[in-house]
């Protein structure tokens, strides 16, 4: 889906005008009052050099700035009841267009919200309250062989919560079946079949909300809500169940204005991201880097209380240089490592990857400084998380959110400015904005990278499957591997004991003679060096044994690789993938068999 | 245009302002304010033109590499840049630009209709040119430069 596009909720329509409680202006009024009175002793406690007198004057000051900037918050403060009424009239119309009868009730509507945001939920709401009407109600007729009252009931319902509003938008119309919307969710491609049986009820209701939904049962778009509600920091999430009804829950800031947020930096330059939208800060010590960050292809995840979160460098989205400190020179320089994960490591690794973490700290590289540590914020785009690397984390403040100019629309990375302590300005992230930048998306809404589930191997470019695979070696330098599952031993075996016979390599082993194949035979790999003893790795094909001679050691890894199926392709070979930092060809040992013994093929159709 | 107007009224005050050299005005009533760039906070990823952005006493104001912007070459911060502060619509922006000029008085009647180019910069950026004693004056017209 395109991008929604921005709503500028911050410039305010200059014809719009709106009433404000006399008595509210009044204390205005007051504490305007204050602030010149604190002025006044500013510059006279300026003047004079009196520490103590200036310390009192900006304790005043202080106090008037916050009270002044809550009463002005709350001038903007509108109840909810402004939008609602418009709604329930709009509902009045529409059900009596269709014959359908419905009864809106609605509580809370004494919570108030900012100007702004009352303004930009009005259309989501009346959206939500139609497709209710439209899709959710039955008729009255309908309703009556199921067992319902005549008339349909639509609930509104608005709360505080944790310092955010809550609507909710309720009806006990039909509901939707989430079998229904699964199987639209696997007819447009959003979840793979068998992906579907490990999915939430919650999780299938939510593929409602994914762009591209657009059922017959959805057809007002509810993506488009929810992307609005997203532009002004809010969400939208549903329940629902078969035949008693839905629930659409809005959740929103209380205000857009002045927005609580984390400092981070990067370059030396001030970032905040919204308070909204940080799920937590991570620290990643630098002899765990290696541990917990992988690579999936190009792509870096973070492994995260047994969560997968892709990880994106903030200096990447940015397209700035990333740089790193030099605790000794104390200078910072330009980063010339690619992989984030790239960080020196003992250089025996026991195949089940346990070491001691402790013993790692005392090396004297640079890399194990705790300056070398990694920062994340994980953030949340309400869809799903991923985390951001940044240089620094800094403390949490208030910010007051400002437009950026219009030569800034093009920027998707930011949702505006703000001013800092110092006089300068920080940009304010725009985590959305910043996935789409990097083509993060929600394919799947539990917020981990899953597998996608493509039939492995296929002939698909960057099929990535969780697969068992065994890895070799011929010549040192070149990594292989084969699927694990159609290996059936590996056995040590000596060099004499392969004897050269018809052209043929076979091999002595246990009193039978197996034939033995090497990958130099089939591919243009660099030759099997000549050692004592070999690897023989067995494989039953074509009702035959067959074995492959490989130098050791060999590995068994559990991998999740994505298969390039172009640079390297040849015949016996599905692919290419980086497995532990090296390229490895991905054999295709039938096929190695039938090119080098092709008349065992023959044989096996003939016996057919 | 009306003929019958009195000498006064022909003429226009523009503030100039130098970018390598070649000079340039913009009709003085359009000019909010002159300052120095203080701090400027770079924006990664905005279009090349764009400085960066400045805090304007509260307001979040554009800075526009002028040069850049006309086709010329960047511009170098010295102790003579200055922030040209124009208003474009609802929002203030600074052009930057290596150094200011005095403010001339033109009368109408002198400007000339742009070349296809002025001094390497596109006429379509113009609504005229100035002769003086040192050489041309390119006055600019904002909106055609800021679009």
């Amino acid at each position: 889906m395109k991008g929604p596009e921005k709503v500028d909720v911050f410039q305010e329509n200059q014809n719009s005008s709106m009433a404000v409680d006399v008595v509210m202006m009044d204390s205005l009024m007051n504490l305007a009052g204050e602030l010149v009175l604190g002025r006044n002793q500013l510059l006279q406690a300026v003047g004079s050099g009196d520490k103590r007198v200036l310390e009192t004057t900006s304790q005043r000051i202080d106090l008037v700035t916050s009270e002044l900037q809550e009463q002005v918050m709350r001038t903007r403060m509108q109840p909810i009841s402004n939008v609602l009424d418009k709604i329930s009239r709009e509902m009045e119309k529409m059900a009596g267009n269709l014959g359908k009868e419905v009864e809106l009730s609605v509580t809370g509507k004494e919570v108030e919200l900012d100007k702004t945001i009352i303004e930009s939920i009005c259309d989501p709401l009346i959206l939500l309250v139609r497709n209710a009407v439209e899709n959710s109600i039955e008729t009255p007729e309908a309703r009556q062989t199921e067992g319902k009252a005549r008339t349909g009931r639509i609930r509104i319902n608005a709360y505080h919560e944790t310092g955010q509003v809550n609507i909710e938008v309720s009806d006990d119309g039909k509901g939707l079946d989430s079998d229904k919307v699964v199987s639209r969710a696997i007819e447009i491609g959003l979840v793979d079949k068998d992906r579907v049986a490990s999915l939430l009820e919650s999780e299938k209701l939510a593929f409602v909300l994914t762009p591209g939904f657009n059922t017959d049962l959805e057809r007002n778009g509810l993506e488009l809500i929810k992307a609005k509600l997203e532009n002004i920091g809010g969400n939208l999430d549903l329940e629902s169940r078969p035949g008693k009804g839905t629930a659409f829950r809005i959740k929103l800031p209380v205000t857009l204005a002045i927005i609580p947020s984390q400092i981070v930096i990067l370059n030396g330059d001030k970032y905040a991201i919204p308070q909204v939208n940080l799920s937590e800060l991570l620290r990643i010590p630098a002899h765990q880097v290696k541990d917990r960050i992988e690579r999936v292809a190009s792509a870096h995840v973070i492994r995260l209380r047994n969560e997968l979160l892709p990880l994106v460098h903030l200096a990447d989205v940015l397209k700035t240089c990333r740089t790193y400190f030099h605790p000794e020179a104390r200078k910072t320089y330009p980063e010339r490592r690619k992989n984030i994960s790239d960080r020196r490591k003992e250089k025996k690794e026991s195949a089940a990857g346990i070491y001691e973490g402790a013993e790692k700290r005392e090396a004297k590289d640079r890399r194990y400084r705790s300056d070398s540590a990694i920062n994340v914020a994980v953030v949340s785009t309400g869809q799903f998380k991923y985390g951001l690397i940044v240089d620094a984390l800094y403390d949490a403040e208030e910010i007051v959110v400002k437009p950026l100019g219009k030569h800034f629309r093009t920027c998707s990375a930011y949702a505006g400015a703000t001013i800092m302590g110092d006089g300068r300005v920080a940009l304010i992230l725009d985590v959305a904005g910043i996935a789409r930048l990097t083509q993060l998306t929600a394919c799947d809404p539990t917020g981990q990278t899953g597998p996608n589930g493509v039939d492995f191997p296929s002939s698909e470019a960057g099929a990535t499957q969780e697969q068992s695979y065994l890895l070799f070696r011929n010549a040192h330098a070149e990594q292989f591997a084969v699927p694990l599952d159609i290996v059936e031993r590996i056995e040590k075996v000596q060099a004499k004991n392969i004897e050269y016979l018809g052209g043929r390599r076979l091999l002595k082993h246990r009193g039978l003679t197996l034939p033995v194949v090497v990958l130099e035979d089939a591919l243009s790999v660099s030759p099997l060096p000549d050692i004592d003893y070999y690897q023989v790795i067995c494989f039953n094909l074509m009702g035959r044994d067959v074995g492959l001679l490989a130098t050791p050691p060999v590995d068994a890894a559990e991998l999740k690789i994505t298969l390039d199926t172009k640079t390297l392709r040849q015949e016996g070979v599905f692919g290419s993938a980086i497995i532990n930092d090296e390229t490895t060809l991905l054999i295709d040992m039938p096929e190695i068999v039938k090119t080098l013994h092709p008349e065992w093929c023959d044989m096996e159709t003939g016996s057919i | 245009m009306t003929v019958h107007k009195t000498k006064e009224a022909l003429s226009k005050k523009y503030a100039t302002f130098f970018i390598n050299d070649a000079q340039f005005g913009i009709e003085l009533t359009k000019v909010q304010e002159i300052n120095k760039i203080s701090e400027l906070t770079l924006v990664p990823q905005s279009p090349e033109k764009v400085m960066g952005v400045m805090n304007l006493r509260g307001r979040i104001v554009t800075i526009i590499d002028t040069g850049k912007n006309l086709g010329l070459s960047a511009i170098q911060r010295t102790k003579n840049t200055r922030n040209i502060i124009v208003q474009d619509g609802d929002e203030h922006i600074g052009l930057a630009v290596d150094c200011i000029g005095n403010v001339l008085t033109i009368e109408v009647n002198r400007v000339f209709p742009p070349p296809a180019n002025i001094v390497g910069v596109k006429g379509k950026y113009f609504d005229g040119v100035f002769k003086t004693e040192g050489g041309l004056v390119g006055l600019l017209n904002l909106e055609s430069v800021f679009n």
